[in-house]
């Protein structure tokens, strides 16, 4: 990623002018734009594939490569971490479609983690958390689980995620709290639920 | 994450999930991603700088097409005149045509007229058509003389008045004219020709009329018959179309062909009765009769006197009439 540490002015300019940037022809535009969000969406797209990562790697570069055709079509009216997501959601649903696959798939252990973690006690402890908090996504309905990882990833308002989703802003919030409700009995059932 | 700020439980999820969700795509699958980005953009670069050629050189084009002539109106342009040309072209061939052979031109007055007229003057002038129209080979023997030359058979009456009325039909002065437009030469080389035709038919069926008994003969030259008057018209036509086609000889000429046809026509003035009795009186010359002749030619001549100018009898009649009569 040669080409990200040459372009200073370019790290600071937001979203939406390096997309606008790259529309008019400066590549290093899309470098930048592509690592501050290369994880929070290959994430999204893992976490919806109950940690696949091969198909995960199919479907993340489809939906940038999508990105790249319809560069000359981009308009700034909408956020661009909005408009990534929703590309994500839709080759998602795509996806199931044409799999047919609505049901969680089992879950996946050997999961290729960049960790800066050097101790292997919290090496362990980290992972026995992340595999817990995978599997609980895992076991969330779809809908709730889109919700808390737009959320969470994609770092999107209920406003954003509603029209992601394409549900209104009350409903993304009430899938969002039956997520958290769920997710904390899941990570910590002895909790007393309120 | 401002909507779920306040909800303590979201925020304990939030931090446990923040905490353990470090996973990245593999670095190959972001070399080619990136690859492939950068290498839009340059196709890109490379198809916008084709653009703007073919974009300049549809500019020229359009130069030239605003400043020089377009071709295709140009190539719809010449249609226009082109086809003025040729309807003018046309006019002309047919007025030229027109001039050089006025014959072909309807005529714009008495057109009627002269078609009939013209129609009538062929007809009496072909002998054959008359003996065509009759049925002669199947004639009407009377055994009873006339009493008078009206009472002659009407048959032979016929006959013998298409042989004159030929002659005697009146024929209006703007036919005559146009007849004097017509080109001559071929009229009378188709009269020529028409007459040499009925020539040989009236051998032909005289040869065959010869079979008839001498009885027949006999009664036939007490009375006029309808055997005589055949054989008289067939003579009587002969005679005609001897004069006819001597007419036609002598006649060539356009400058005299008004004359000509003036000798062969009569004087407008002839009544039908006048023709009945010039046929009879033709019909007795020509079976040499000459004693009725001679006492029908008289009675002919208190109605209708000697006039020099009025030439409705044949010559041969005439002169026999100066010789017989007139003496």
């Amino acid at each position: 990623m040669n080409s990200i540490s040459s372009g200073n002015k370019l790290d600071d300019l937001n979203d939406e002018a390096l997309m606008m940037s790259y529309r008019e022809g400066t590549a290093a535009a899309f470098d930048v734009l592509y690592t501050r969000h290369k994880g929070g969406l290959y994430r999204y797209v893992l976490r919806h594939l109950n940690n696949q990562p091969e198909i995960a790697n199919e479907l993340f570069q489809d939906v940038w490569m999508k990105l790249v055709n319809a560069r000359m079509d981009y308009q700034p009216t909408a956020k661009f971490t909005t408009y990534l997501y929703h590309m994500a959601h839709n080759r998602l649903i795509d996806y199931w479609r044409s799999q047919k696959h609505l049901q969680q798939v089992e879950y996946e252990d050997d999961v290729e983690v960049e960790s800066e973690f050097a101790d292997p006690h919290k090496e362990l402890h980290r992972k026995q958390t992340q595999q817990q908090i995978k599997q609980a996504i895992a076991q969330l309905p779809e809908e709730q689980r889109s919700a808390i990882l737009l959320k969470e990833e994609g770092a999107l308002s209920l406003a954003e995620i509603a029209e992601v989703t394409g549900v209104n802003r009350e409903t993304v919030k009430s899938r969002l709290r039956y997520a958290v409700k769920r997710l904390q009995g899941i990570l910590h059932p002895l909790r007393p639920v309120p | 994450m401002k909507d779920m700020e306040e909800d303590k439980d979201y925020q304990s999820i939030h931090e446990e999930y923040q905490a353990v969700a470090n996973e990245l795509p593999p670095q190959s699958l972001d070399a080619s991603i990136l690859q492939a980005a950068h290498q839009a953009v340059e196709s890109g670069k490379q198809q916008a700088t084709e653009n703007k050629t073919s974009d300049a050189l549809d500019k020229r084009r359009r130069k030239k097409r605003q400043s020089g002539i377009d071709t295709q109106s140009v190539k719809r342009a010449w249609y226009v005149p082109v086809s003025y040309v040729a309807m003018l072209v046309v006019s002309l061939s047919v007025v030229m045509k027109l001039a050089l052979e006025p014959e072909m031109a309807p005529m714009m007055s008495d057109s009627i007229m002269y078609e009939n007229d013209l129609l009538e003057v062929e007809q009496e002038n072909y002998a054959g058509e008359t003996l065509r129209d009759e049925s002669v080979v199947n004639p009407v023997v009377s055994l009873s003389a006339p009493a008078s030359f009206a009472e002659a058979p009407n048959t032979a009456r016929a006959l013998v008045k298409r042989k004159v009325t030929k002659k005697a039909k009146p024929v209006s002065i703007t036919a005559q004219k146009e007849l004097a437009r017509k080109p001559k030469v071929q009229k009378l080389e188709q009269r020529m020709q028409l007459v040499e035709d009925e020539r040989a038919k009236i051998r032909s069926s005289k040869q065959a009329e010869m079979k008839l008994s001498s009885s027949q003969d006999a009664e036939l030259t007490s009375a006029p018959s309808e055997m005589n008057a055949y054989s008289g018209s067939v003579t009587g036509i002969n005679a005609d179309s001897r004069r006819l086609e001597k007419n036609v000889r002598v006649g060539v000429s356009q400058a005299g062909m008004a004359e000509e046809l003036a000798e062969v026509m009569v004087s407008p003035d002839v009544t039908e009765k006048q023709q009945d009795l010039i046929d009879k009186l033709l019909l007795l010359f020509e079976k040499k009769q000459y004693e009725k002749l001679k006492i029908y030619l008289v009675e002919y001549r208190q109605l209708y006197p000697r006039d020099e100018k009025n030439k409705i009898l044949p010559d041969e009649l005439l002169d026999w009439e100066v010789k017989n009569i007139n003496k």
